[in-house]
């Protein structure tokens, strides 16, 4: 079975070594895909109203990611009918771990009941569905390097079953502010020879149509032995962030010619591997 | 349309009242709370807090002791667990353990070494697959309070689509003093103790606990029916109290189940015994039993509770009592509340000759809002 891709849109940072990211004093207003700090949370305003006031960076990406994708498929979503499926390796640290740090007295951080609010799992799911006034099913899902393979099941089993018409799939992650405990997160030493990155990628995905942008010709996750890391049909400027395998097949997207073919492939260090294909399509996005 | 069947096929609970069916069974049928105060040497302070204190002192292993109890509790073959899926729900998975770490060394007096190897939720099913050799694809749900009512949906569609052959859910939740604190921030954690749709209820206690389940296609016992995902839109901390979105998703629950509300032996309520969920609630439920709901009860007064895990642990735990003829009662119910006329259980109840069909319900932050039917054939 295939799925129809209405429309595709990404950030995507072009990476950093430890040490330049460390040389930020605040990593949440550097550029990631070209979109300065000020410059997205100007957009999220545009985009969602005085709503984004409260967010913190993982969640400005992930909403201003997918309410861009939404609006460029052109679509009515249909409120009960449309699914919102977020993916994330390491969920929301831009408000989890300020907040964190607040309770456990560290100095420099506050402690802030919205920061609580905002720091579960489906957070951002919750904001994105909220903008976009969607009452369907609303998931978050982790699953470390194949967490957006892990959404595009719940996804594809939900417009498989008839539950929905359409479903936002996106998959975001972000830099945790000390780059010594980002590293550490990824299970990497701290002098790791890796670029990082953050990244927000969503697809609007329905049934198979003549304009799609894409056609998801398949999915799947299943343990099978290799080695762990990103396999891709060509690769990106990208640092390296759990959302790659979302950004990857996106950024080829918005770039190839109709009819190419594009194969991604993420495996987890156990051995957890994620595998997508898609076709671009005669639709612009 | 006709459900296949899909069997609950073994369960497993691991809390401060044991980790056998027994246990669980004599505790519920006595009526008995599993909330007391807190060990100060976990850091958290002399708190009413958990529900897990007693006879685990694993440490920062606690998370990781917890599955491994409950995950061999199953009684899975090794075949059996390799060719299974795995469904994990979870807010904070394994990552307690750092906290606990922390929470140690800051005690002693030592400096914070930072160590937030544990990663992202994810990490949890990754332990768990790989703790137990489990080959199949792995989710790991961060709905928050719903999680594993999710993971529990979305394993049935994907079972009756042919997805997978078998799927392990897996709910767990170790007490944090982040969790802690952040309800406290949010004047949503009751200092007095915790009283399910009680007029002077004023917030939730924390628990901690892992519980697990198998489902499979096929007959058996004790089936999963359907269940219906929605989201209510309304505030990322609390649902909307006119009781809309929940009344809605508990109707879908049933229509997709092939119930009528009035085949409906018992509700268990999510029941966190804050004050806009129980009011929530309770309008709900009313509305989607036209004013004369079946009998329903709260187990969060009971293991306090255990967020992304309670869905997990109150299916296999009411279940059990299911099984055994009997619905828990909701501890520290003592007044009802103005605004409804809806009052729970209070005691352990005999379920009689009702057809055994159960609505369990759960919501939570984030607005994801849960509701699927069991039958308990005895």
């Amino acid at each position: 079975m295939s799925w129809g891709i209405k429309s595709a849109h990404a950030f995507s940072s072009p990476g950093r070594t430890p040490a330049e990211c460390a040389a930020q004093t605040n990593l949440y207003e550097v550029d990631v895909g070209g979109v300065p700090g000020p410059k997205l949370d100007a957009r999220l305003v545009e985009l969602t109203g005085r709503r984004a006031r409260r967010m913190g960076r993982f969640m400005q990406l992930a909403v201003t990611g997918a309410v861009e994708a939404a609006k460029k498929s052109g679509l009515q979503l249909p409120p009960a009918r449309t699914g919102v499926f977020l993916a994330t390796g390491l969920g929301n640290i831009s408000d989890l771990f300020p907040f964190s740090h607040a309770v456990f007295g560290d100095p420099g951080f506050h402690v802030s009941a919205i920061q609580f609010a905002n720091s579960v799992g489906n957070a951002g799911a919750f904001h994105i569905a909220q903008a976009l006034g969607l009452n369907g099913p609303v998931l978050a899902v982790s699953q470390d390097e194949v967490s957006f393979e892990a959404a595009l099941l719940q996804a594809v089993t939900l417009l498989d079953g008839g539950d929905l018409d359409l479903a936002l799939v996106g998959a975001v992650d972000v830099v945790m502010p000390k780059v010594s405990d980002h590293l550490a997160r990824l299970g990497l030493p701290p002098d790791a020879p890796v670029k990082l990155g953050e990244g927000s990628a969503w697809w609007v995905l329905g049934p198979v149509g003549a304009d799609d942008h894409g056609v998801l010709e398949d999915v799947t996750l299943g343990f099978r032995s290799g080695p762990p890391g990103l396999f891709a049909t060509r690769d990106f400027e990208s640092g390296m962030n759990y959302a790659q395998s979302a950004l990857y097949p996106t950024l080829f997207l918005g770039t190839a010619a109709p009819g190419e073919t594009f194969e991604t492939t993420a495996r987890t260090r156990e051995g957890l591997t994620g595998f997508t294909r898609v076709v671009k399509g005669a639709g612009r996005s | 349309m006709t459900l296949s069947p899909i069997a609950i096929r073994a369960r497993s609970a691991v809390t401060g009242f044991g980790d056998t069916a027994a246990a669980h069974v004599e505790a519920l049928k006595a009526g008995r709370t599993g909330l007391k105060a807190t060990e100060t040497s976990r850091g958290l302070g002399p708190l009413h807090a958990a529900s897990m204190e007693a006879g685990l002192d694993a440490g920062e292993r606690r998370p990781y002791v917890l599955i491994d109890t409950a995950v061999k509790a199953l009684g899975l073959s090794k075949h059996e667990l390799k060719e299974s899926a795995l469904f994990t729900g979870t807010t904070t998975g394994i990552s307690a353990s750092e906290e606990i770490v922390y929470l140690r060394d800051k005690a002693a007096g030592l400096p914070w070494q930072a160590a937030f190897t544990c990663g992202g939720q994810g990490r949890t099913s990754a332990y768990a697959a790989s703790a137990f050799g489990i080959e199949g694809p792995c989710f790991t749900y961060t709905t928050a309070c719903t999680s594993t009512a999710v993971a529990a949906v979305m394993a049935a569609r994907m079972l009756r689509q042919g997805r997978i052959r078998r799927a392990v859910v897996i709910g767990i939740d170790v007490l944090m003093k982040m969790s802690l604190e952040g309800f406290r921030l949010l004047q949503l954690y009751s200092e007095a103790g915790c009283r399910p749709f009680d007029a002077r209820r004023d917030g939730l206690m924390l628990g901690e606990a892992c519980a697990a389940f198998v489902l499979e296609k096929g007959d058996g016992p004790v089936q999963l029916l359907d269940g219906a995902i929605h989201h209510d839109p309304g505030h990322i901390a609390a649902g909307s109290t006119d009781g809309i979105t929940a009344a809605a998703v508990m109707a879908d629950a049933l229509k997709r189940s092939g119930v009528r509300p009035g085949e409906v032996a018992a509700v268990k309520a999510h029941g966190t015994g804050t004050p806009t969920n129980d009011l929530t609630e309770l309008n709900a439920l009313s509305v989607a039993f036209d004013g004369k709901p079946p009998p329903f009860s709260s187990l969060k007064s009971t293991f306090g509770h255990t967020l992304g895990a309670s869905a997990a642990l109150e299916l296999v735990t009411w279940s059990w009592c299911a099984e055994a003829g009997f619905v828990p009662g909701t501890h520290g119910f003592q007044q009802r509340i103005a605004e409804s006329k809806l009052v729970p259980l209070i005691e352990p109840t005999p379920l009689g000759n009702r057809r055994g069909v159960h609505l369990f319900n759960a919501f939570g932050f984030g607005g994801t809002s849960v509701s699927f039917a069991v039958e308990v054939r005895r």
